[in-house]
């Protein structure tokens, strides 16, 4: 790799020189030109290259360096998007049900692995509920399904002081709506991170 | 042998022939029947005519109009009356007696009144004097008379006094007319607890957080309140002494909610959910853990009290669905009370002990119901096609039963009899009201 | 919830079968008689003229005594139809002529207009219908009122009237078509005995529509007597102004009070007397006040000669579970 660096601004200072020896020819056939000149001016030619030179290699490690932190940028959405993700992702249930359907669970173990990879992380689990029942029992319903998905978490590994439940009822819906859409919406568990 | 039987036939058909006619004479004097059973009039007529000014001056006038008629608008509330519009009344209105002595009753029977309240109002400095009567007009009797003497501002509570009596002549119960009733609203942008007077009137706000407040709940002697707040990010307990403003916290993991009240003692039962599983606990005022009451997989919430305090109904989704059982105390024996519907929510236990009302899903429809306590009649259903209709409360005297509902759109509490008449919308304020919880009487107040 | 007034119809009733045992008996004993004794065929014509004479009384009494006959409830209404569209002329002695349209009028919504026979003196009829809306006022106002029901307009300037109307839509309101109903009422329980009555009789209907009978038979003829259609309006005019809160009976729909109420012939209610009491003194009262303010009823029909007309008030509040049911 050197090496051919090394060939490489050997050949940058041999080919001008050609290129001057040849204009140089031209010039020869006028007697004002002197070697001294001749020499001072290789000098400077010479002087000129090293100093591109150095320009391109500054570059080049300038535009490693972006590449690095880009490569680190990319990382850290990749994180940001795997805690959005974590936060944002709610889970649904049927109505008066505090049951996990397959797909919720396949949720969970998404979630559950976001935990292991960051440890020092606490999570909230809000229960919430659709409008309709009675606002005491769905209390009691919303707090059942934030338990049921912490007990879901907690058979995969993660410590149960990292989570806490709380259950808001009908009191927080998402979607404030009142048709079937809003309410299959509204039935969820909703995770904040602490 | 062959004579003597035949005298003896000759006999016998003569008695029956004598027996017969006796019959026939008796039938003259009988008479048909025929059945009475569907009244018109489903409210005792009561005529209240404005009260008598004494010193005729114009305060006083004033004073006995408004007397009068929030006497009018006060019994009427109750339900038990249809009050008769003074237009109808043959008796001039200037001229009218108020003493049983010079009273033509003739002139009260006439328009259909049973009963006649009468009045006369005197002041003086500030000071009301008033004379209150109640005659039943067909028996031209006073059933009860009372004086009250008091400065002006407390006119409302001299009425109301009055009409406690006079629910109490006729069914023997001190009735509503000093109870409250609490309830949530969203006035002030957040859910808190407001208190109201029995007919909506004097609203005032109690709590004053900027979270969620839920499911007020009076003790015994109406002194102590307790209810559910998010004012620390969870639903915790709180109960607090109405006046003095002190009480406890309970605030344990999981949810702390819909507190009851132990009739005539200081301790309520809650649903805590801190085992990872809410179930009803009996609690000390103090909001100590005295035992558990219920241990089953499900749901178990919304307790109440029988008024002897042995029984306690609650709602359970044991059989897969919430549903109202009865606990007895004693024994901790749990009977399944509600079978109709899949969805029987917020029991109450009426005062007098034999119907629990609550509210039960069908056809999509949040509707109120009352069930008898042993279980053996249906349930009675007192709401029909009007919005979501949940948390009934009955009246401390079981004669009325205060519910929400969101018939007119937003959520509202409304006031029906115990048989599901006369439903009409107690107060009207910005936001919306849920979860109403009538007082027991208010003594000291 | 009438359980006990039917025990004690049901008693009354035992009673007069047992009286008819007591005939049959008087009739066929000796038959047991003689057989023991031997089969002497005078002795067979014997009972059977004993028979014969038993029988010759009875009937005599049937036709002495028409209106006394002992009948109680449930005959009563079994001979009570009012289902049919037409009433033929009766040729009874008694029986008014004329048409009614009952069943037309059953559909109709005014079941004040219900024509009732066109009795010579038409009076009775009428003077009742103006008398029923002027519950809750009296002479003094009593023209204002009919005015206002007349028209039955909403003004709102004139709050009498108003009031009124009121009273009067409450009224309607609390249970509509009353007449109608008390009709359709009589006529569902007349509907089950009717056929047996008819097959029993086996005379005096005809295919199509029935008659109101005499209120006093038993057999034999069918004729609608203006005093059974006298009878029939009763109910409507106690239950206009009986006034009964369920809500103030804790709900008991069980109770029943017997009133028995004494008709002069300007329908003047003379004797009021319990016969019995249902033990609620809330609801006894009630109905001691609906019979007072009922008081005076129509006018006895005039064909109704005798002086006055007794009726026993059963009072129950069943109908009220229909109100909101």
């Amino acid at each position: 790799m050197k090496k051919k660096l090394w060939i490489w601004l050997s050949l940058l200072l041999v080919i001008p020189g050609f290129l001057i020896v040849t204009s140089c020819a031209k010039k020869a056939v006028k007697p004002d030109i002197t070697q001294e000149d001749e020499a001072a001016k290789l000098a400077a030619e010479k002087a000129k290259q090293e100093e591109i030179a150095r320009q391109r290699a500054l570059d080049e490690k300038r535009r490693q360096l972006d590449e690095k932190r880009l490569k680190e940028e990319a990382a850290m959405r990749k994180i940001i998007a795997a805690r959005n993700l974590f936060m944002n992702e709610d889970i649904y249930f049927d109505f008066d049900r505090s049951d996990l359907k397959p797909e919720t669970q396949k949720i969970l173990k998404g979630k559950a692995k976001w935990l292991r990879n960051n440890f020092g992380e606490s999570v909230i689990i809000e229960g919430h509920c659709d409008e309709r029942g009675t606002n005491e029992y769905n209390l009691a319903l919303g707090d059942r399904r934030a338990q049921s998905a912490k007990n879901f978490l907690i058979d995969l590994g993660i410590a149960e002081s990292r989570l806490t439940t709380i259950s808001y009822g009908e009191e927080r819906p998402a979607d404030p709506r009142h048709n079937e859409d809003a309410w299959s919406k509204n039935r969820r568990d909703h995770f904040v991170l602490e | 042998m062959l004579n003597k039987s035949v005298i003896k036939i000759i006999f016998i058909c003569l008695i029956a022939t004598v027996f017969f006619l006796i019959e026939s004479a008796e039938c003259r004097t009988e008479y048909d029947y025929i059945d009475i059973n569907n009244p018109f009039i489903r409210k005792i007529p009561i005529a209240v005519p404005v009260f008598k000014s004494i010193s005729g001056s114009g305060g006083e006038k004033f004073l006995s109009q408004e007397a009068s008629n929030l006497l009018s608008k006060s019994l009427e509330f109750t339900g038990y009356f249809k009050i008769i519009d003074r237009d109808a009344y043959l008796v001039d209105p200037e001229k009218l007696d108020i003493i049983v002595s010079n009273i033509n009753f003739k002139n009260w029977t006439g328009i259909g009144a049973e009963l006649l309240i009468t009045g006369s109002l005197f002041l003086k400095d500030n000071i009301i004097e008033m004379e209150l009567r109640l005659y039943d007009t067909f028996k031209g009797l006073l059933i009860v008379g009372k004086r009250y003497k008091g400065v002006v501002n407390n006119q409302r509570k001299m009425i109301h006094r009055f009409c406690g009596e006079v629910i109490y002549k006729l069914t023997g119960n001190r009735g509503i007319f000093d109870s409250k009733i609490a309830f949530v609203s969203t006035s002030s942008r957040n859910k808190n607890i407001y208190l109201c007077e029995f007919d909506g009137r004097n609203p005032e706000q109690l709590t004053y957080n900027k979270s969620i407040v839920l499911s007020p709940a009076w003790s015994s002697d109406a002194k102590w309140i307790a209810y559910t707040s998010y004012a620390k990010g969870k639903p915790d307990l709180y109960i607090k002494h109405l006046k003095d403003k002190h009480g406890a916290i309970v605030a344990k993991k999981g949810i702390n909610i819909t507190p009851a009240w132990v009739p005539g003692k200081f301790s309520l039962a809650a649903t805590l959910s801190f085992s990872g599983n809410s179930e009803i606990y009996l609690l000390t005022g103090t909001g100590k853990i005295i035992k558990k009451l219920t241990n089953n997989w499900g749901i178990d919430v919304s307790p109440t009290f029988s008024p002897d305090g042995d029984k306690m109904a609650f709602v359970s989704n044991r059989s897969g669905s919430p549903q109202i059982y009865i606990m007895d105390l004693d024994s901790g024996q749990v009977k399944r009370l509600t079978f109709q519907g899949r969805y029987n929510t917020c029991p109450n236990w009426s005062p007098r002990g034999d119907k629990i009302a609550y509210s039960g899903m069908g056809n999509g429809q949040i509707n109120i119901y009352t069930i008898d306590v042993d279980g053996e009649s249906p349930a009675l259903q007192l709401t029909h096609d009007a919005g979501n209709n949940e948390s009934p409360t009955w009246s401390p005297d079981g004669s009325l039963i205060a519910f929400s509902s969101t018939r007119e759109g937003p959520c509202r509490i409304y006031v029906m009899t115990a048989y599901g008449t006369d439903q009409r919308c107690l107060l009207a304020l910005p936001g919306e009201q849920t979860d109403p919880e009538w007082s027991p009487r208010v003594i000291d107040n | 919830m009438k359980a006990k007034f039917l025990i004690s119809t049901f008693r009354e009733r035992l009673r007069k079968i047992n009286l008819n045992l007591l005939m049959k008996e008087s009739m066929f004993a000796p038959s047991y008689l003689f057989r023991g004794t031997g089969n002497d065929p005078l002795t067979l014509f014997l009972p059977f003229a004993v028979s014969l004479v038993c029988h010759a009384i009875f009937f005599a009494i049937l036709i002495y005594f028409p209106i006394h006959t002992p009948y109680n409830k449930k005959l009563l209404h079994s001979v009570i139809n009012v289902s049919m569209v037409t009433l033929p002329a009766q040729g009874s002695a008694s029986g008014p002529a004329g048409e009614i349209e009952l069943k037309s009028k059953i559909q109709s919504t005014q079941p004040k207009k219900a024509r009732v026979p066109k009795i010579p003196s038409k009076t009775s009829s009428n003077a009742d219908q103006s008398r029923s809306k002027t519950v809750y006022v009296a002479t003094k106002k009593g023209r204002k009122i009919k005015e206002s029901l007349k028209k039955k307009t909403f003004k709102p300037s004139k709050v009498v009237k108003n009031a009124i109307t009121r009273i009067e839509k409450q009224v309607e309101d609390s249970r509509p078509n009353p007449v109608i109903e008390a009709i359709n009422r009589l006529k569902t329980k007349v509907g089950s005995s009717e056929a047996r009555d008819i097959g029993a009789k086996g005379e005096g209907l005809t295919g199509q529509g029935g008659n109101i009978p005499g209120g006093a038979l038993t057999t034999g003829y069918l004729a609608l007597k203006p005093i059974d259609i006298y009878k029939a309006e009763i109910p409507y005019h106690i239950e206009k102004n009986w006034a009964f809160s369920e809500q103030l009976s804790g709900g008991h729909t069980d109770l029943v009070a017997v009133v028995v109420i004494k008709i002069m012939q300007n329908g003047e209610i003379k004797d009021i007397w319990f016969e019995k009491k249902s033990g609620d003194s809330y609801f006894d009262e009630s109905a001691f006040k609906a019979v007072k303010k009922s008081d005076p009823l129509p006018e006895l029909p005039k064909e109704y000669l005798k002086p006055y007309y007794n009726i026993g008030l059963i009072f129950t509040p069943s109908g009220l579970k229909k109100g909101h049911d």
